[in-house]
């Protein structure tokens, strides 16, 4: 409950409310009248957070309250965007080099740097709150850092920059970092970022959901075959022709298309919706490095940028451009790729790049099957 | 001639098929009237007015618009009114064929632009509205075209996706990986994601105006707030000590405080955490401000388990009927809030009314099936504490019939089932009381208020444990010292004195451990004084024997075992002097090993375990050894001396037999001949098999056995009594059957439910 006081307490001093704290777990407020208001409570008010400890005239401030809800009000449009600027640090070119020979490594091409500059880089923090509805519903908040120049995602450097959030600073308005890139684009990453961690999150959910739904499916499976096993008895057994057995055989398949219906039903039933919504963004500007290297495979080239990151004190690998993991293959196309997404075709032993041809095999059209 | 006869065959038939379709259009028998005349288009397939009627069929009266459409369409190309278009729209878009629906419609809209009568007026409407509703079902799939094509990328990562990793490049130039062959259907749950909000968004990321951090962590902080607030964020997680927390624990708790509000009914299989998941209620509870005054109701065997894990791993203090408290006090000791008490204890007469004269916050029970008879005290308790939230918690919930269930269940929500008859007649098989009449309708009901995870459904495949007892023969010295201990212990048992019954097992379990932890407790007890004459000559003369003696027997036994047993093992004993003497003897042999002791601080701790994991094959250890850490790449155990209580005994073994753990599991007991440890393994090992058993069953079976003892005390109270090795075996084997019937009676109930229950109420 200290958790909840420090919060209120925050929310309502950041609003010109004077806040007092009080002995039993409780805060003594004086609200300006606009703000009792829109909160719906008296301009002079004591919240208690134990509801043992409570007094008469004390409203009970928990988790489950109403009031939580109204704080959105005060809280408003604040917090939606905000910056920060991180102090550099010496960045050695030989040891940034070196790193990039050891993280970058080509299995079926080559590289060259081309390029190496330093320059202030921006990333951008992402705060999404994601809620999955099924037969329940489940919400959560994931963050997501994504460097603005590459669009590469260094998770590590979230706990980095803890610290210098705790320290606090007022944004410097007149540091202009022009992005290098779209924001669409950014933004765009982030959410493909987001899907992918959601899938992790929802994993053992989903598991357990597609057991389930096993179950189910083989219990429908079960009822259906009795009958078709019926009808198929009742043909042979009365050596059914013609009509009558026309008839039998009509029904058997309509028991086989009422299963496919109800089995589509099942998977409906279980079937999960995700939506994500932004909460706000912090932009984190970095005295980095960035790499222009040059990939090439037989006669294609192709130019990328991979960034140094100082605080992690490594490079920001370059991910894969089917499923976000690390990138160790090129396809003709020059697509970057892990060594999933670039695959043989279980059915004619085609090498695939699973950006160039998502579905299904140019030469046999077998399905490409997604699950690994 | 002949084919005179088939035209008259077939014309024949043709009038007995518009004969009985006929009958069926009267009796409005539409399924029976369709196939009819299907069978008649087929014999004479250019009837337009047939295909009019089984397009109309289909359409109105049998609603299959599949059906419908295919009958439309050849009415397309015969003279046909202006709404089949509008018709043949209808029935693409109920058969989501958006495409074909949106071109029809609009070519309705086309031709009857300018037509001004009611009928044309209302069906445009109609119409357009389709229309719009086509043209933004195209549009959704199309962006799921587009996800699909990003998931079928992204699906890679997905959690059989390997974390990064510094790759080393021989590891990298793999050749690319085949691609599995398709499963034959594969069913899986469809995950799709709807578009954010996307022109509102990037509007306020291009805005560059940006607040102060304050701001921006408020803002944050209120969010996760509000997740607390629906439950999907739980305030407890960060405050549990030495607990490695599973997603279904997690999610148990979750449902249990989402769906069930407080009332339910835990079965999870053993060994999955039970106990966990209630500690972690009762915790999120407590920090949510929700309830203050707590009861758990446990078998007396399981009351000071239940105190030690709530207060290891939860840092919340309960009071119990163990306590000396109690029984200085029993009126007081009922006005606290946070108790543990005993069944036995708490129904007995003398306290039944004190505990339900109190209004409680939440109610705990554990191994409920003690309630599964409505006629016994036990399930009178319960039934009259006033309570708030309540939590039944039991791995077998049904050991006999369904009636039971019932029992249980209408503790939790009175009412849910009705009456007992009532309850039988609805859900209970005639003639065969332990199974359910309509399996699915039960089932929707239990769902409510029950929870039951599997080892199956949490991927649990722990290895299987093999053990074996050596039994050493101890030196005339150390069979002294155990005798004279023994036998100071039966003369003062049941005297009136000085010397309370935890000091006397206390003084045979170190016995039982080794001389020097005993030498300790002997001194105290002099010191105390108080003592009889007698009694001091005998304790001097044992703590002089134990001053004699420098190696033991099982010392040695014990070094034959670490240097022929080549793997990574721990050594686990309870008092720190016998610790100290095994490091003194593997110090002098040249063994290298690290020690983890309850009295070292957490850094300490994480820095042995770091050594064993990475340096040092031997891990010295008392019982806190290794708990709520990851030791699982040690699968071999040696019990220097061993705990009377078989949970005690169960938890040594837990910390390396558990989820994670991929190799069989070796236990090895040091046992002295004919001391209580020795008869205890006989019992235990020989008896019921205990090592072999799945983790967590021993608390089952001891949950089944009835009594009003706690399990040391039973093994005490035969010691005690016994006179002579024959009267001493003749007990253990009294005590041995006791168990084996628990064993039983638990595998039978184990089987039942697992008919009953299967896998349907798992989280």
């Amino acid at each position: 409950m200290e958790g909840l006081m420090s919060f209120l307490t925050l929310v309502l001093e950041s609003n010109d409310v004077l806040v007092e704290r009080k002995d039993g777990g409780r805060i003594e407020a004086l609200l300006p009248r606009d703000i009792a208001t829109s909160l719906g409570i008296r301009e002079y008010q004591t919240f208690c957070f134990d509801s043992q400890e409570a007094r008469s005239d004390d409203l009970v401030v928990t988790y489950d309250s109403d009031l939580i809800d109204r704080l959105s009000v005060l809280l408003d449009r604040k917090g939606q965007l905000s910056q920060i600027i991180l102090p550099g640090a010496f960045i050695r070119r030989d040891r940034a080099e070196e790193s990039l020979r050891k993280r970058l490594v080509l299995n079926n091409a080559v590289y060259r740097i081309k390029d190496f500059e330093e320059k202030r880089v921006a990333y951008r923090v992402f705060n999404l709150k994601y809620t999955a509805i099924s037969d329940e519903k489940r919400e959560d908040i994931i963050t997501i850092i994504i460097n603005e120049a590459t669009l590469s995602f260094p998770e590590e450097m979230l706990e980095v920059i803890g610290p210098y959030l705790r320290e606090g600073q007022e944004p410097n308005e007149s540091v202009q970092i022009p992005s290098s890139r779209p924001i669409e684009e950014v933004y765009r990453m982030a959410l493909r970022v987001l899907r992918r961690k959601i899938g992790e999150e929802l994993s053992d959910f989903e598991r357990s959901m597609n057991r389930r739904l096993k179950k189910d499916i083989l219990r429908l499976e079960d009822y259906y075959e009795t009958i078709k096993e019926e009808i198929r008895q009742k043909i042979a057994k009365k050596n059914l022709e013609g009509e009558h057995r026309k008839a039998e055989e009509s029904r058997l398949k309509a028991t086989e298309v009422e299963l496919e219906r109800r089995i589509k039903d099942q998977i409906e039933k279980y079937s999960v919706k995700v939506e994500s919504k932004l909460i706000n963004a912090l932009r984190v500007i970095v005295p980095s490095a960035l790499f222009n290297v040059e990939l090439q495979r037989k006669k294609e080239k192709r130019e990328v940028k991979i960034g140094y990151n100082p605080l992690l004190k490594k490079i920001e690998y370059l991910s894969c451009e089917g499923c976000l993991a690390r990138g160790c293959y090129l396809c003709d196309d020059l697509h970057v790729l892990c060594q999933r997404c670039f695959f043989k075709c279980p059915g004619c032993e085609k090498t695939l790049c699973r950006v160039c041809y998502p579905d299904s095999c140019p030469r046999c059209k077998g399905i490409i099957d997604s699950g690994l | 001639m002949r084919k005179f006869v088939d035209h008259w065959a077939r014309q024949k038939m043709l009038r007995q098929l518009y004969a009985q379709a006929n009958k069926a259009f009267k009796q409005k028998s539409y399924k029976t009237e369709a196939p009819l005349l299907e069978k008649i288009l087929e014999l004479e397939p250019d009837r337009s007015d047939i295909i009019q009627r089984l397009g109309s069929l289909y359409y109105n009266e049998l609603g299959d618009f599949g059906k419908a459409a295919v009958y439309f369409e050849k009415m397309r190309k015969m003279s046909h009114p202006l709404e089949l278009f509008f018709h043949l729209g209808y029935c693409y878009y109920q058969c989501k064929n958006f495409l074909k629906a949106r071109e029809n419609l609009e070519k309705y809209l086309k031709k009857i632009q300018g037509q001004k009568d009611r009928q044309a007026r209302e069906l445009s409407k109609r119409a357009e509205g389709l229309l719009e509703s086509c043209k933004e079902q195209l549009i959704r799939e199309k962006e799921r075209k587009l996800q699909l094509k990003e998931e079928r990328g992204k699906e890679a990562a997905t959690k059989k996706m390997p974390p990064v990793q510094e790759v080393s490049s021989e590891q990298e130039k793999a050749t690319p990986l085949t691609q599995p062959a398709k499963e034959e259907r594969e069913w899986r749950i469809k995950i799709t994601y709807l578009p954010p909000e996307d022109k509102a968004t990037i509007e306020l990321l291009k805005n560059s105006s940006y607040d102060n951090l304050a701001n921006y962590q408020l803002r944050l902080q209120y969010h996760h707030l509000t997740l607390f607030k629906g439950y999907d964020e739980l305030v407890c997680l960060n405050q549990l000590h030495n607990v490695e927390k599973f997603w279904y624990q997690i999610e148990t708790v979750k449902k249990v405080l989402k769906q069930f509000r407080g009332r339910v009914l835990l079965c999870d299989e053993v060994g999955l955490g039970k106990t966990i998941e209630a500690g972690m209620l009762i915790k999120e509870y407590l920090l949510r401000g929700m309830i203050k005054k707590i009861l758990i109701l446990t078998p007396t065997s399981l009351v000071s388990q239940w105190r030690e894990e709530l207060l290891t791993k939860f840092d919340l203090y309960f009071a119990t009927t163990d306590d000396p408290a109690f029984k200085q006090s029993p009126a007081e000791f009922w006005k606290k809030d946070q108790i543990i008490a005993s069944l036995n204890i708490a129904k007995s007469r003398h306290h039944f009314q004190s505990v339900i004269d109190k209004e409680y916050d939440l109610v705990v029970v554990d191994e409920v099936h003690h309630l599964k008879n409505r006629q016994t005290l036990n399930w009178k308790l319960v039934d009259s504490l006033k309570k708030r939230f309540i939590f039944l918690l039991s791995a077998t919930p049904v050991q006999n019939n369904l009636v039971e269930l019932y029992n249980l269940l209408t503790l939790l929500k009175p009412g849910i089932f009705k009456t007992e008859s009532h309850f039988k007649k609805e859900h209970v098989r005639r003639g065969n009381s332990r199974l359910p009449s309509n399996r699915e309708k039960l089932q929707g009901l239990l769902r409510e208020v029950m929870i039951r995870n599997k080892r199956s459904l949490v991927d649990v495949r722990l290895p299987k444990r093999f053990a074996q007892t050596i039994l050493i023969e101890p030196s005339e010295l150390e069979k002294g010292v155990y005798e004279r201990v023994s036998n100071f212990v039966r003369e003062n048992y049941h005297k009136d004195g000085n010397m309370n019954k935890f000091t006397l097992n206390l003084l045979l379990m170190e016995a039982g451990s080794s001389p020097f932890a005993l030498k300790e407790s002997l001194n105290k007890l002099l010191d105390r004084g108080n003592m009889d004459m007698s009694s001091v000559l005998k304790l001097k003369e044992i703590i002089s024997l134990t001053q004699e003696v420098s190696t033991l027997e099982k010392g040695k036994r014990l070094l034959e075992l670490v240097k022929k047993t080549g793997d990574k093992k721990i050594v686990f004993a309870r008092y720190y002097k016998t610790l100290a003497y095994i490091a003194s003897l593997l110090e002098r042999e040249g063994i290298p090993f690290t020690q983890f002791r309850g009295d070292l601080t957490n850094l300490e701790k994480d820095k042995a375990l770091t050594q064993f994991r990475d340096g040092v094959d031997l891990l010295l250890s008392s019982e806190s050894g290794g708990e709520g850490r990851n030791i699982q790449f040690c699968n071999t155990m040696i019990n220097y001396d061993l705990p009377w209580n078989p949970m005690l005994i169960e938890q040594r073994i837990g910390r390396i037999h558990r989820i994670g753990q991929t190799r069989d599991i070796f236990i090895f007991n040091l046992s002295v001949k004919d001391t209580i440890e020795d008869y205890i393994l006989r019992v235990l090992d020989q008896k019921i098999n205990m090592f072999q058993l799945v983790i967590g069953e021993i608390e089952s079976i001891l949950g089944n056995m009835e009594t009003e003892e706690d399990f040391e005390g039973i093994i005490m109270d035969i010691w005690v009594k016994s006179s002579n090795r024959q009267e001493l075996e003749e007990h253990f084997d009294d005590l041995g059957e006791r168990l084996l019937e628990a064993k039983r009676s638990y595998e039978k109930t184990k089987e039942l439910d697992e008919t009953l229950f299967g896998d349907d109420y798992e989280v």
